[in-house]
């Protein structure tokens, strides 16, 4: 139940050593229930972008909407996955990812289940009672991901959830990904340095250029869901990934 | 059940005569607890035994008289005959400081809370508070009794002033240094003001507490003992001062011992409040400070 807008945003940092210009003039609509990916080069404000959706950032320039209107607070209904893991070293995997749920004053009892489940689904299941101080990077992301998800956000912003992760790992729960999205359609926004992940899931690949990040290119992926493992080796997919590539071979 | 590997939990005989290090291991919470505890006490007894050897041997060996520095059994006999009236003046002093130690402790970290929710007060006041560092805080203490009077009071008021630097510094430090992200985090999640405070960044932040706290309770005690030097009618730092005016240079050094005595077990009791506190630290480091 969500549509998000951006309207000619830029970001200006101001820190000590001067003005840092993060992103500049992006303009792009998400439609809701649609699933878009941002790819750009490392330090082209793909982060700076998400946080500003989520309200927190304030943006410099232009307007961020959700449904129609404009981004002024935090925007707690949506599930936000951050580029580092931030687990709390402090509880256990399971509270880590009932966190989210502590953190809005739901019913633990209500969610406990679905947090398992969730953890299932990455492999995770028997870390439960774990301290993330005993986990690998990637183990820590796959935790992240369940409390960026377990409280049923209507919105997903994503920020390079699987970069940790191992190769097959990363399939696999690229797969569960897309499967989940399918069910459920919400409005989703990932940001992912895997031009192959950006196609194989999204509906929109947004190209960004280094910095200040701007938008280089809109890609629509007229694949049709759902998409197998097998869509990687047509030539329609990889028709997409190596023009997207072009972008950034200098 | 965690599917997490413990590394097969040995005795601490069997590591040795496999000649394996006995550290760094993950140490499994009950454990050998006893019997580090008891190793632990034999190794500071020992250190106690070394250097009461080393005391008598430099009394002997350049011929110091006793009313310079006496043995050590003479003072231990004196500690002895004393013992009631040590006793006495050690529960004075440890009154002085844990209340002390106490009050500066909740001025500190609420004081460290205030400038890190408000910008304004951070700005008006963390760097009189690093400057503040600099100052020697007993300076100010005969003034005290200017103000205050003699008695109680006044030390602990001595006290408080001196433990409430450390905690303040080093919380609103350890506060300022929880990431960016993880505040976004809890934003995201509808965290602020204080439940934000209480589920994420003093937790976080607990370690530099704890470490400020430690400074504080050594300071604290040292502010109790001045106190004492100046205004006190009883406790160590008095018991110390009469002693030496009236040329017992044995009950003095009784007194030191009862200080040093006192302040290892205040530090001790930090130590522990700071594990309880942080258990997932005591469980889950790779390096178990070694005994
Ligand atoms: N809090 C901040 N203060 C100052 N500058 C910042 C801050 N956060 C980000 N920047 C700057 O803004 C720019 C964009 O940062 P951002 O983290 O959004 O990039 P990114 O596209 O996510 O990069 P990466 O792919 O490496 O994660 C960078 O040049 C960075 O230095
Ligand atoms: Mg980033």
């Amino acid at each position: 139940m969500a549509s998000l807008a951006f309207r000619s945003v830029g970001k200006t940092y101001r820190i000590q050593s001067g003005p840092v210009q993060a992103l500049q003039d992006v303009s792009f609509d998400i439609a809701d229930g649609e699933f878009v990916s941002i790819v750009g080069p490392s330090g082209c404000g793909k982060s700076t972008l998400l946080k500003m959706c989520a309200g927190l950032v304030p943006r410099s320039d232009g307007d961020i909407l959700v449904d129609d209107r404009s981004v002024t607070g935090v925007q707690t209904q949506m599930g936000v996955a951050f580029q580092d893991s931030l687990l709390l070293e402090w509880r256990s995997v399971l509270r880590n990812v009932l966190l989210q749920i502590e953190s809005r004053k739901l019913r633990i009892e209500d969610y406990e289940q679905r947090a398992r489940d969730l953890l299932e689904t990455v492999g995770m299941e028997s870390f439960a009672d774990a301290y993330p101080g005993q986990l690998s990077g990637g183990m820590k992301q796959r935790v992240a991901l369940c409390r960026t998800l377990v409280h049923d956000p209507s919105v997903l912003l994503l920020d390079e959830p699987f970069g940790a992760l191992d190769a097959m790992t990363r399939d696999q729960l690229v797969l569960d990904l897309g499967k989940m999205w399918l069910e459920t359609r919400k409005t989703a926004v990932l940001v992912t340095h895997s031009i192959s992940e950006a196609v194989f899931l999204s509906d929109r690949v947004v190209v960004m250029s280094g910095r200040p990040g701007t938008i280089l290119d809109i890609v629509s992926i007229d694949i049709p869901h759902p998409r197998g493992i097998a869509v990687r080796e047509s030539p329609q997919f990889v028709e997409y990934v190596t023009s997207i590539g072009r972008y950034f071979q200098s | 059940m965690t599917a997490v590997q413990q590394p097969t939990p040995m005795s601490d005989a069997a590591q040795e005569s496999v000649g394996v290090p006995a550290r760094p291991t993950f140490r499994a919470r009950a454990g050998h607890g006893a019997s580090a505890f008891l190793r632990r006490a034999a190794k500071i007894l020992a250190i106690v035994v070394v250097l009461l050897l080393l005391w008598k041997l430099v009394t002997v060996v350049f011929g110091i008289r006793d009313f310079l520095l006496p043995p050590p059994e003479q003072v231990l006999e004196e500690m002895w005959a004393n013992a009631a009236v040590l006793w006495g003046h050690t529960l004075v002093t440890a009154q002085e400081v844990v209340v002390g130690f106490l009050i500066a402790a909740v001025l500190g970290l609420g004081c460290a809370i205030l400038m890190t929710a408000s910008q304004l007060v951070a700005r008006l006041f963390y760097p009189a508070l690093v400057i503040s560092q600099a100052i020697p805080k007993v300076a100010i203490a005969p003034l005290l009794v200017v103000w205050l009077g003699f008695g109680q009071p006044t030390i602990i008021t001595i006290v408080v002033i001196i433990a409430f630097f450390p905690v303040a510094v080093s919380g609103a430090g350890g506060l300022r240094e929880v990431p960016r992200d993880l505040v976004m985090l809890g934003n995201s999640m509808g965290l602020r003001g204080a439940r934000l405070f209480r589920k994420i960044m003093i937790p976080y932040a607990l370690g530099a507490i704890f470490s400020g706290l430690k400074v504080g309770m050594t300071l604290a005690l040292i502010g109790a003992v001045v106190g004492e030097f100046v205004t006190g009618q009883s406790g160590l730092g008095y018991y110390i001062q009469s002693s030496s005016s009236a040329f017992n240079v044995a009950q003095s050094f009784g007194g030191i011992i009862a200080i040093v005595v006192l302040g290892l077990v205040a530090f001790k009791l930090v130590e522990l409040a700071e594990s309880l506190a942080m258990p997932w630290r005591r469980e889950h480091s790779a390096f178990t400070a070694s005994a």
